[in-house]
């Protein structure tokens, strides 16, 4: 039940439909209890010479009382179904918001899929147990009461011998589901397992093929498939006799009264009536009892999936606005690291050591070094993603972890290396990146400084192309320079370019450079690249190896200096002379 | 995730056509599918006795006072009901039995199929949709089977058998209470179709919504970093607002359907008591047929509520048996020929002449390369990204064909050799190691009986991997997959090294890794793969100098084309392109930097 407690104020703003909705059923059930009396009632009538008349009564009766069951049943599903679509609504809503809150530490441990699985059958598994789910438990239990009562007034002994092969059928649900559920869990591990096996052999192919191991796997592939069959067999074995048995009880319901009541009514101490009413129960009763197992899963599939949603809704931000102050001027775009060490967790080694450096506003500083040295990390804590101790990093001389979220990456622009772009028109993958509504002018502009405008030609509905998933519509240039001009659109005072244009060509680069040259100026730029020629212009270069900072300085200096800098200068100046012979 | 709620969306329609070529699955079995319908016509007789005998009792001994009688009938009765549990058992367990081993043979021919697709199949095809095919898929056709094929013909047969008794006990009394019917059949029938469609609208949005959220989360970083979270958050709520609304005017129709079919239930009970009752009144229907007859009612309502549902589950295989066929019906690219030959003891000369490759038919890849490798020697391709190195590789595994031109080996084109003998004597180390679910054992094995534990040790030991094989918990025997056994990069290099060698081929060919190791590590490969490679023809795509210096030839690959060929010191000589690639990678002065742009490494 703990579980449950973050469901209440949902379910308490629908109380008015929920209650309501309860409140029709009992009626419901009231009316649908009644029609096997009245029949037995008429049986004994009959018997006792009763008039055509009497019996167009009864009849009416009959039907009027099934159609008003309908009627309340179908106010009362809808009331119900309906409250728990919108708290569906409600905590779907919720759970995003609390997502976007999370940090990207949380995002790094939880995969993608997890979280998705989560926040869509969790959801439905919860919805299902506050709508069907609470609304069959009291119809079918408040029916079964009902029923009860009036059997016990009209026959105690043979409706405590009648009861008792119908709770035989939910004994055998109860028992026989537990089993039933182990066992389909097995089927559909096997089934996961049959899913590894064919990946592996898919993803492998190329060493399959080429070891002739075709054989071998088919035969593997085989034995687990004989397993799968093995153990769905053995849970259609199960399903089968628990079937099997309830249709016995049920029936056996039928044998008692027959021969029991039988007795009695040959012994005169028993109507025919009795008898009808009785029968009239089986019938009506058989699917409520096979309900009642189904629904109990239901309600403990709920309960697990609220469980697990909780522990989404539990976790916390290591990021907040906790001991942030609004700032009184907008930030300017002095960005300052004072032994900047950090590490992504304490088991791991540092990604960065001790890393100081100063820009200034309008500066371009670039930082180059080899996957891993910590480049991206630097962008990362800027921006605040992860969490850092106070004092190292600061913006405008204000401590980031005193600047509130919105206002410091509002005077961010950022490009990042594994950049993401969203299945929408390109036009609003642009727009993203303004901070209110952006007008069409900066859009233009925007796509005309990343060079995204000569592009536009190749898609027919230009700005409004639609690009795929994640953009796989776009070459990974035209993907790059999209995002670019997301980033210029905000006209951020801190522009952060990382790796930012790896897929544009050379050509291409240098017209963007030059164009980004005149926006940016009285800017800060920070770019992170292998291309140095990119870079020769900048105020200030710093050379990241492991984390530490092993040179900085101008490119005219680096280049000269005979380091690890003018290393990858020469190296680059050789691999651009391969790819033009 | 997503594709595959789009996959369900679009239903299908009944095709004869699917439907026989899914019978022929079934036709192996068409015995034991005999004995199935046969325990299912002998549970429906049961079922419908019950009834009749409860009539005859009621009318018979319970009338009459006769004790004895009625015992004799309510064991009748309770053997009725006994049959009928058993027969239901004894169906149920032979359609299953029948299912499981359809669909074990279907997934079976299915990925036996997929075994001889080539290569190109898997690099066009993405693997989460194969693997649907092979699991979810075969699944649906199981439901074909069961639902669709067998428990729909039960359901035909269970409610013809309870019309015929409802007309055996009162003919009047059958018509007037199955005047019902067509307004259930008429009622489930528009209902389905509402529902369809509002179901339709729902998976559609709920897709919508899902991809939507899916997206956010791969995304959350850039909403986060750009600060857009009201905003994704409004969009969110709009499309989950969409969804929330289809779903109750599906709602709509489901509170609707189900109280009413119900209600209908209730009223042929009502026509029943009024007829029914109006006869008994006048003598022309017994108190134990009425009975008999709200029985035969009851019995009627269960499967036509159910025949209704299978429609759709008939939808959705249909989907799915069309999607199975397809790949089964997917020819392979690289096939033997009829007249192939298997491949014998090797010689171990390749030859590839004049060979030209494109993979898209239209950008080429590689253009007019010739070359030879003399039986034992080794030649070692360089080149910079892109030069077609790996091509050279598809095509002597033969994973694609020429364009134009012919790979040989033992001057015989590799089309002529049945091709999986041919393989056999060839050995792949491939850059990315790929290991298998398994031991350490089994990947150098694979799944070769063939190769013994001592072949194995001995493999082990000569590619030098028998030292970090010995430090594993349970050594050879260890899983890779297990906590704690994760294998470094190196590790792997030697453990493929360990897989080829064990596999004794004449012929190697080795795609070299470029991510580097530590210095001890490094010496441990070179030692081992000079083992690996002795007396063996090889080919190796070459990114460390030890192997570059130590192959018999050296071909530098250009765009695609052989632009330089010789030994180390004649290429270095030249001062060509050789030279410029060899200062990029190996010269002590610009020794630093290819690790440092590591993303641009150029050889």
């Amino acid at each position: 039940m703990k579980q449950l407690r973050r469901l209440f104020p949902y379910l308490l703003r629908r109380r008015r439909a929920y209650l309501l909705g309860l409140a029709i059923v009992v009626v419901a059930t009231a009316f649908g209890a009644i029609a096997p009396p009245l029949v037995g009632y008429a049986v004994d009538q009959l018997r006792r010479g009763a008039t055509r008349d009497f019996i167009l009564v009864i009849s009416a009766v009959i039907a009027g009382a099934a159609l008003a069951r309908a009627g309340l049943l179908f106010i009362s599903r809808y009331l119900i179904l309906a409250a728990s679509r919108h708290v569906e609504f409600e905590l779907r809503n919720d759970l995003y918001r609390h997502l976007e809150s999370l940090s990207a530490r949380w995002f790094d441990t939880n995969a993608t899929g997890e979280i998705t699985s989560r926040a869509i059958n969790d959801i439905e598994g919860v919805r299902t147990m506050i709508g069907i789910g609470i609304m069959a438990i009291v119809s079918t239990g408040l029916l079964f009461l009902a029923s009860l009562v009036i059997m016990f007034a009209t026959n105690a002994f043979l409706a405590a011998l009648f009861v008792l092969p119908l709770a035989g059928v939910s004994a055998v649900m109860a028992w026989t589901g537990g089993r039933m559920h182990d066992l389909s869990n097995e089927v559909q591990a096997q089934l996961g397992v049959l899913s590894t096996r064919a990946q592996e052999n898919f993803t492998g192919a190329r060493v399959v093929r080429a070891f002739a191991q075709e054989d071998n796997e088919i035969a593997r592939f085989r034995g687990e498939c004989g397993e799968y069959r093995r153990r769905n067999l053995k849970l259609a074995l199960w399903r089968s006799s628990s079937w099997a048995s309830i249709l016995i009880l049920a029936e056996g319901a039928m044998i008692v009264t027959l021969l029991v009541g039988g007795r009695a009514i040959i012994g005169g101490s028993l109507t025919p009536g009795v008898l009808t009413t009785f029968a009239a129960y089986q019938f009506q009763l058989l699917w409520p009892m096979i309900a009642i197992g189904w629904v109990i899963s239901i309600i403990q599939r709920g309960v697990a999936c609220m469980g697990r949603l909780n522990e989404i809704f539990e976790a916390k931000p290591d990021c907040d606005d906790e001991k942030a102050l609004r700032g009184e001027v907008p930030l300017e775009g002095l960005i300052e690291a004072r032994n900047l060490t950090f590490a992504y967790s304490p088991d791991r080694a540092p990604a960065l050591r001790e890393v100081s450096f100063s820009i200034r506003p309008g500066q371009k500083v670039a930082i180059v070094g080899r996957t891993g040295a910590g480049k991206s990390t630097i962008v990362q804590l800027l921006l605040r993603h992860y969490k850092l101790p106070d004092g190292m990093l600061f913006v405008d001389g204000r401590d980031v972890n005193t600047i509130p979220l919105h206002e410091l990456r509002g005077a961010f622009g950022t490009v990042p290396q594994d950049l993401f772009l969203f299945s929408d028109k390109l036009r609003e993958n642009i727009a993203f990146g303004g901070l209110n509504g952006v007008p069409e002018e900066s859009i233009v502009r925007a796509a005309a400084i990343s060079r995204l405008e000569a592009d536009l030609d190749q898609f027919p509905d230009r700005l409004d192309q639609v690009i795929g998933e994640r953009g796989v519509t776009l070459s990974g240039g035209q993907r790059q320079r999209t995002a670019l001009a997301r980033a210029v659109v905000r006209e951020p005072r801190i522009l952060i370019l990382d790796d930012a244009l790896s897929a544009v060509d050379s050509h291409t680069e240098r017209e963007i450079q030059d164009r980004l040259r005149v926006f940016m100026k009285g800017r800060t730029t920070l770019v992170i690249t292998h291309r140095i020629s990119a870079i020769t212009d900048a105020d200030l270069i710093l050379v990241l190896e492991d984390g530490r900072v092993v040179e900085r300085g101008t490119h005219a200096v680096l280049a000269a200096a005979g380091g690890p800098y003018a290393a990858l200068w020469e190296s680059q100046r050789l691999s651009e002379e391969l790819q033009k012979t | 995730m997503i594709e595959e709620l789009d996959d369900d969306a679009q239903g299908h329609d009944y095709d004869p056509r699917l439907m026989r070529r899914f019978l022929g699955y079934v036709r192996p079995y068409r015995g034991r599918l005999a004995l199935a319908f046969l325990l299912m016509a002998c549970r429906i007789v049961c079922e419908l006795a019950g009834p009749l005998i409860f009539w005859k009792a009621v009318d018979g001994p319970l009338a009459k006072g006769d004790l004895p009688g009625l015992g004799r009938d309510a064991a009748l009765f309770a053997a009725a009901v006994l049959g009928t549990g058993a027969f239901e058992f004894l169906y149920s367990w032979t359609t299953n039995y029948v299912g499981q081993n359809i669909i074990l043979d279907l997934r079976m021919q299915l990925f036996s199929h997929l075994q001889r697709l080539s290569v190109s199949f898997f690099d066009g095809n993405p693997v989460g949709r194969l693997i649907v095919r092979v699991t979810n898929d075969v699944e649906n056709l199981n439901e074909l089977f069961t639902s669709g094929l067998v428990e729909f013909a039960a359901d035909l047969l269970m409610l013809g058998g309870v019309v015929g008794m409802m007309f055996y006990t009162n003919a009047t009394l059958a018509l007037v209470t199955m005047s019902v019917s067509p307004v259930i059949l008429l009622a489930t029938f528009l209902f389905r179709n509402v529902a369809r469609k509002r179901f339709r609208e729902m998976r559609t949005r709920i897709a919508r919504l899902n991809s939507y959220l899916n997206e956010s989360i791969s995304g959350m970083r850039t909403i986060q970093t750009f600060g857009r979270e009201q905003m994704c958050l409004d969009r969110f709520r709009e499309r989950n607002a969409e969804h929330r609304d289809s779903a109750i005017s599906a709602v709509f129709a489901y509170s609707l359907f189900y109280p009413g079919i119900e209600c209908l239930f209730s009223l042929s009970v009502a026509l029943l008591v009024w007829v029914g009752g109006r006869g008994i009144l006048e003598g022309t229907l017994s108190f134990g047929a009425f009975m008999a007859f709200w029985y035969y009612v009851h019995k009627f309502s269960m499967p036509i509520r159910e025949i209704a549902e299978k429609y759709n589950i008939l939808q959705a295989a249909m989907a799915s048996s069309e999607r199975v066929f397809k790949i089964l019906d997917t020819p392979p690219a690289i096939a033997d020929r009829p007249d192939a030959v298997p491949a014998p003891e090797l010689r171990g000369e390749v030859e590839f002449d004049h060979v030209s490759f494109s993979y898209d038919g239209r950008t080429p890849v590689l253009d007019d390369v010739s070359f030879r490798i003399e039986p034992g020697k080794s030649l070692a391709v360089v080149g910079i990204t892109g030069a077609g190195k790996s091509t050279i590789i598809n095509l002597l595994m033969r994973f694609y064909d020429p364009v134009r031109g012919a790979v040989k080996i033992d001057g015989r084109d590799l089309r002529e050799y049945d091709l999986r003998s041919l393989r056999r004597r060839m050995g792949l180390v491939l850059q990315d190691v790929f290991l298998f679910a398994g031991t350490v054992g089994d990947n150098v094995r694979l799944g070769e009986r063939g190769i013994d534990r001592a072949r194995l040790e001995e493999a082990v030991r000569a590619v030098n991997a028998d030292r970090f094989v010995a430090r594993l918990p349970k050594g050879l025997d260890t899983d890779v997959l297990e906590r704690g056994a994760a294998l470094s990069t190196g590790e792997r290099q030697l453990l493929s090294f360990a897989r080829a060698l064990a596999f004794d081929p004449r012929i190697l060919v080795l795609d070299e890794a470029t991510s580097s190791v530590d210095g001890r590590t490094e010496r441990l490969i070179q030692d081992g793969l000079a083992r690996l490679m002795k007396g063996r023809t090889s080919l190796v795509i070459a990114h460390r100098l030890s192997t570059i210096q130590h192959a018999d030839r050296i071909l530098v690959l250009h765009k695609g084309a052989i632009r330089e060929e010789g030994s180390h010191g004649e290429l270095l000589r030249q001062d060509g392109l050789y030279r410029k690639l060899y200062k990029l990678q190996f010269d002590p002065a610009v020794g630093a930097a290819p690790q440092l742009a590591a993303g641009e490494a150029a050889i």
